[in-house]
């Protein structure tokens, strides 16, 4: 029995005992017949059968024990060869190691992060039948009209339960205060039935129920993150209050780490009805026209399956109900329902970088397993003669395969311990440098599934670079070897076919990495080159929030208090404040209401556009350039006629080819006494608000004194170094208000930063598999030439001797070397085309087939290539004919 | 349990199942018979002891195992020799041989 069915015996197990069952049946009724036939009673007959046996578990216990033995008794023989055999080539058994280790550990770090992202079991009670009602049109943010919400809860039959939540999408988070400074936090709304509709407890106190809902009872129950923060994980938490926008709210209970629904930084959980917005008829079952979608879109709703239902029969049902329900009560604010199954919400740009990278990690994995194939076939080569004997000697060549093969598992077992090291250091790198907008990935670390993939990779690496070669090696005519004496190994054609194959293999695979990696690389840097609207440099942010509940007088005065003290310190060019810095979320599509002189504009033709409100010198301090017109100054008062400032995107979208100055027109919501007109004052250049990688949005600034909101997130820009003004400013603003949420301050740069995080950290991982690659892909070419160069030292000996210039016998080499190349770089960049298109979607400001990107990688790898032979072709044109001879 | 007759001698289990395989294919249960009968009802098999020993000897390569129909239609294991088997068989007959004939001629001596 070979190795192979074997281990396959061993997993069958159950049909070996089958058959030692069948085996001990059929002699049992051959006994038992013949005891039959000696005259004895059926009973008595087949009593002494089964006695003769003895204790059968015993016996088959024994039986096994035997078919077990044998094979055990092979592979142990073989483990201790291996042994010995690695430890007599300690460098071979280093690089080949290490080498793979670094493939190993890079699959298996990758592997943890998809493992916990996508795999690991959501910490819902049956999660598959969890699914979440959203828009269609804005999944992350929108949601459904809570009057709908009821109405599907009373029509549709295919859920056990559904429960509303309120997220807060980001612009108004709420503000918790317990002891210490308060903060802004995003929390949760929800209804009662929304834990047990998840099939989660808490971690210890209790959820709410439908009667404190309905009593608008201010309870809450923390999030673990937030328990540990705010009351260092203390159990006496329950009980205490948590203030909530300035509302005492007792805590009734602490949910475990795990549980992050409906976000990953969501901070607590409260009853639906306590939430600030609850009363606002815009949110629940009252229409006011002049609102759009915009507010409706916040009620999201998690519902679970009825055991017996499928996802599609839900989606078709609740389709139906919506069709139904849109027939009876049309409504504009309702946005196109979409129910979607509770998976990781996660973004398909963030997705598609984890599956490129696994991607990129199993190309450097395969570039490793060629580069070891190929130094064990170099060693099987001189290890022909030790085949040759023992063939001669009667080993089978399967024992041989066996055995060589045996070798390779135990090399690749060594790596994978290794790598599994490397991987759980790589682990604990990645989720210090991941982006935030991965779900989960701080729960990745190297676990029971991780470690059974590892051991799955070793064995897979260990097929992929030590069949082949075992096979080949345990192939050659021991007669061919015995004769040549042994010198003449490198000659087997089919031996060096194979070797040169795996060599361009590794090439074409490095081309398709580098290039992927090259295309990332030149997004990123398009993306910092972006024309942004503004300065970022030596400019301060700083967010204060006012507690809900304080009156707008005393929100204005201090934001007017904090603008002038500010303005006052030293150091300081300009400071100004506006209602959101970014505007990082899904856009939406509007319009302007009226526009002087025009008829209305349908709602289809709307685009999306943006307006704030701004205060002192936002602009100013911005570095944005007025291109006409004048700035806001305190002439613009709450009575003074309306005014605002557009940008060029605004003025193209609605006054093209106009001059802009003077026109009239009038906002999504009314302003002034009497919803007036607001007059175009002047035009600013186009802002980068909305994201580095997306058009400008455009903009409509109004002034804070008319427009009723005040600003809060400030921009300071400075002349000196900005991080002198950034330790007074907080608590100069500290000293004006004790009720202030304030942010920590920081800077411009250090925001636009941390936009690019996710593009930084899929293009660094990206480049450094490539650079792996790149390495690897280098030292296989190289230890192949010089293999090569080394076996052929007679050959070159004998062409030098006849009279080959030296300079002949190195371009013999290099041209070798090139051809090889050639063909691996002529291949990847074939591959490279297909592949890269996948990566479409993650690049930016440059083409897939980017030619300046595809040039330069190839002739990267061609001069690393070039590079690589060189040394070995030096060596070449050295050979003394007289040493090389003297072989013979 | 009765107790066995005779206590086979360490080892000469294996020889008998060769030498008993070496007249032709058998199921485990013909060879208990087989060495019964030729051995007049001296020498009895254990059950118990056959079995792994059979399987034993298949890890070993001295015999390889196929499915087969018995005369009455049954289903059974036969074992067969092997090459292998066969020179294994030879050298334990020897071995067999040069025991006996050194313990013979110790009694004789005595």
């Amino acid at each position: 029995m070979s190795f192979i069915s074997r281990l396959q015996g061993l997993l069958r197990r159950e049909r070996l005992d089958r058959e030692l069952d069948e085996e001990l049946r059929s002699h049992l009724e051959m006994r038992a017949a013949d005891n039959l036939a000696a005259g004895m009673s059926p009973e008595a007959a087949r009593i002494d059968a089964q006695r003769r046996f003895g204790n059968t578990t015993l016996f088959k216990q024994d039986t096994r024990a035997m078919d077990i033995i044998g094979w055990l008794d092979e592979c142990a023989r073989d483990f201790r060869y291996a042994l010995r055999m690695l430890q007599r080539s300690p460098g071979f058994t280093a690089v080949a190691v290490l080498t793979l280790a670094l493939g190993i550990g890079a699959n298996t770090a990758i592997f943890s992060v998809i493992e916990a992202v996508f795999l690991r079991q959501l910490p819902y009670k049956n999660p598959s039948k969890l699914v979440v009602f959203t828009d269609a049109e804005e999944p992350q943010s929108g949601g459904l009209l809570y009057k709908d919400f009821q109405a599907c809860k009373s029509q549709s039959r295919s859920f056990e339960s559904i429960a509303a939540y309120y997220r807060d999408t980001g612009f108004s988070r709420v503000t918790v205060a317990a002891s210490g400074e308060p903060e802004s936090v995003q929390g949760a709304f929800v209804s009662a039935d929304f834990f047990p509709t998840l099939g989660v407890s808490p971690l210890f106190g209790r959820t709410f129920n439908s009667e404190e809902e309905l009593r608008e009872e201010n309870v809450v129950i923390l999030s673990n993150g937030l328990w540990l923060r705010r009351f260092a994980g203390s159990p006496e938490a329950l009980g205490k209050n948590l203030q909530i926008d300035g509302i005492e709210s007792k805590i009734i209970g602490v949910m475990p780490a795990t549980f992050q629904f409906p976000n990953k930084d969501q901070q607590f959980w409260a009853p639906i009805t306590t939430n600030r917005y609850w009363r606002d008829p815009a949110l629940t079952t009252k229409i006011d026209p002049r609102n759009t979608r915009f507010f409706f879109g916040r009620w999201q709703a998690v519902g679970r399956l009825k055991e017996e239902v499928r996802f599609q029969q839900a989606r078709t049902e609740i389709d139906t109900v919506f069709a139904r329900i849109a027939e009876s009560d049309p409504d504009k604010n309702r946005g196109p329902v979409a129910l979607v199954p509770v998976a990781v919400n996660l973004g398909a740009n963030a997705r598609l970088a984890l599956f490129i990278l696994l991607g990129a990690v199993v190309f450097v994995l395969l570039i490793a397993c060629s580069n070891i194939a190929n130094l064990v076939l170099a060693r099987g080569a001189s290890r022909n003669r030790e085949m040759a004997v023992r063939t001669a000697l009667g080993a089978r060549r399967i024992r041989l395969t066996q055995q060589l093969f045996t070798e390779s598992v135990l090399l690749a077992l060594l790596s994978g311990c290794l790598g599994l090291v490397l991987a759980s250091i790589g682990v604990h790198v990645l989720i210090a440098f991941g982006p935030p907008d991965i779900p989960r990935l701080d729960e990745a670390r190297v676990d029971g599934r991780v470690l059974a993939f590892t051991l799955g990779v070793s064995f897979f690496a260990a097929i992929i670079f030590g069949l082949l070669p075992a096979w080949k090696t345990s192939q050659s005519d021991p007669n061919e070897s015995l004769k040549s004496g042994g010198r003449g190994a490198s000659g087997s054609p089919v031996l060096r076919r194979t070797r040169n194959l795996l060599v361009v293999t590794e090439f074409a695979l490095a081309i398709v990495l580098l290039t992927g990696a090259g295309l990332l690389v030149r997004s990123f840097l398009a993306v910092q080159a972006v024309e942004l609207g503004f300065q970022p440099e030596r400019l301060l942010t700083m967010r204060i929030t006012m507690p809900a509940g304080v009156p707008d007088t005393r929100r204005m005065a201090v934001h007017d208090q904090v603008l002038q003290r500010v303005a006052a310190l030293p150091d300081v060019k300009a400071v100004g404040a506006i209602s959101r810095l970014f505007e990082l979320g899904e856009t939406r599509n509007l319009g302007l209401r009226a526009i002087e002189g025009r008829f209305p504009e349908p709602a289809e033709r709307w685009t999306p556009l943006t307006w704030t409100s701004i205060s002192g010198g936002y602009l100013q301090a911005m570095g944005t350039f007025l291109l006409r017109g004048r700035y806001f100054s305190e002439q613009d008062g709450p009575d003074s006629p309306l005014v605002a400032l557009i940008d060029e995107r605004m003025a193209q979208r609605y006054w093209p080819g106009e001059d802009p100055l003077g026109k009239r027109f009038k906002g999504q919501d009314p302003r002034g006494r009497n919803d007036d007109w607001l007059t175009v004052i002047g035009v600013v250049q186009d802002m980068r608000r909305n994201g580095l990688e997306r058009q400008p949005l455009p903009h409509i600034f109004e002034w804070y004194k008319q427009s009723g909101g005040v600003p809060f997130d400030l921009v300071v820009s400075t002349s000196g170094n900005p991080r002198m003004v950034a330790s007074t400013l907080r608590s100069m603003v500290r000293g004006l208000d004790q009720d202030a949420i304030l942010s920590p301050v920081t800077t411009m740069e250090q925001q636009l930063s941390d936009q690019l995080s996710p593009r930084r950290f899929q293009t660094s991982l990206l480049g450094l598999f490539s650079v792996m690659a790149l390495l690897l892909a280098s030292v296989g070419i190289y230890a192949l030439m010089h293999y090569s160069v080394s076996q052929r030292t007679h050959e070159l000996g004998v062409r030098i001797a006849l009279g080959a210039q030296r300079r002949d016998v190195m371009r013999l080499v290099m041209r070798e070397g090139g051809q090889l190349a050639l063909a691996g770089v002529g291949i990847g960049v074939a591959a490279a085309l297909a592949i890269t298109r996948l990566m479409s979607s993650l690049l930016f400001g440059v083409d897939v087939t980017d030619p300046v990107t595809f040039g330069s990688v190839a002739v990267l790898l061609i001069a690393v290539a070039f590079l690589a032979c060189y040394i070995p072709a030096q060596k070449a044109m050295r050979v003394d004919p007289m040493v090389a001879l003297r072989y013979e | 349990m009765n107790k066995p007759k005779n206590d086979l001698l360490q080892g000469t289990l294996a020889l008998l199942v060769l030498k008993t395989l070496a007249r032709g294919p058998l199921h485990g249960y013909g060879i208990t018979l087989h060495i019964q009968l030729v051995s007049k009802e001296f020498l009895r098999v254990e059950e118990g002891s056959l079995y792994p020993a059979l399987h034993r000897m298949e890890q070993d390569g001295w015999i390889s195992a196929e499915w087969g129909t018995t005369e009455n239609n049954r289903r059974a294991r036969y074992y067969r020799l092997t090459s292998a088997g066969r020179k294994q068989l030879a050298e334990e007959e020897q071995n067999w041989e040069r025991l006996t004939l050194a313990v013979a001629q110790v009694l004789r001596f005595a």
